[in-house]
């Protein structure tokens, strides 16, 4: 779709003054240029002109610094996922896939019967670790959830991830 | 009504709208101005600031899709939303009712 000027015009200003990480502005550009669209589109419907719907849509829509201003604010204090945090949730379920591996592993090698003293003592460890990293998964899941609306439980969403991982590795 | 009597009350309106289904943020102004007739024109600036804070607290989620050649953003009420609304309506009907007894007794 070809732009109307005054919504080029428009754009231009907003991201002059939008000062945010690019993916963010990106979507939030979007965004607003969506909106200008709609909201003219819903004004011609009314019957007025492409032209009356642009500029009764960009004074709804208010001046474009303030509009970037409001923004920016909220970047301020919007929850860091931009970071490592981001990553997290999907380990969880990685580390409960190994954790399940480790139990199907451990019960095999029990109802094959025939192991040493030693052997058992080995195979109960590894089932003994499986079922550690399956519950610090399922902790650590919960706590980063929880962090992604209170920064407070990030620490607690790292010790888990962290103990999970250290277990997983050395079952 | 004045736009900053909208202040402080814009995310539960928005997650009311969105109880009604999933919607782009235009689609949401225009549904929150309609069910008021005409009456809450939302500052339309701070509508997606609004969005994004519930959605970065987990109240919205948002997707993309592509139509007519253009991608646009969808948000839906999230399980917590739904709660974090049910809250913000039983807290709204105290607080009105609060009002209404000190306004009733003023005229």
């Amino acid at each position: 779709m070809s732009r109307d000027e005054p919504i080029e015009a428009y754009m231009r200003s907003v991201r002059s003054s939008l000062h945010l990480p690019k993916k963010q502005r990106l979507r939030v550009l979007e965004e607003i240029e969506n909106h200008l669209n709609d909201g003219a589109a819903d004004h011609m419907r009314l019957g007025t002109t492409r032209n009356q719907a642009i500029t009764l849509v960009i004074d709804e829509l208010g001046p474009p610094d303030e509009v970037a201003a409001g923004f920016i604010e909220q970047g301020a204090r919007a929850p860091d996922r931009t970071g490592p945090m981001r990553w997290l949730p999907m380990l969880a379920p990685l580390f409960l896939l190994v954790s399940a591996l480790g139990l199907l592993v451990s019960s095999l090698t029990w109802y094959s019967g025939g192991l040493t003293t030693g052997e058992q003592i080995v195979q109960r460890t590894y089932a003994l670790r499986a079922l550690i990293t399956g519950t610090l998964s399922c902790a650590a899941y919960l706590s980063i959830r929880r962090a992604h609306r209170d920064k407070a439980w990030r620490w607690a969403a790292w010790f888990c991830t962290g103990c999970a991982v250290a277990v997983a590795l050395a079952t | 009504m004045r736009p900053d009597q909208l202040r402080g009350h814009l995310g539960m309106l928005l997650l009311a709208a969105l109880a009604s289904g999933p919607a782009h943020g235009y689609a949401l102004s225009a549904e929150i101005r309609r069910r008021s007739d005409g009456l809450l024109a939302i500052v339309e600036g701070s509508l997606y600031p609004a969005l994004h804070r519930l959605e970065a607290a987990g109240l919205v989620a948002s997707s993309t899709e592509t139509a007519d050649g253009r991608r646009r953003r969808r948000y839906k009420l999230t399980a917590d939303g739904k709660a974090a609304l049910d809250e913000e309506i039983r807290s709204w009907e105290i607080f009105k009712g609060c009002v209404d007894r000190v306004l009733e007794e003023t005229a």
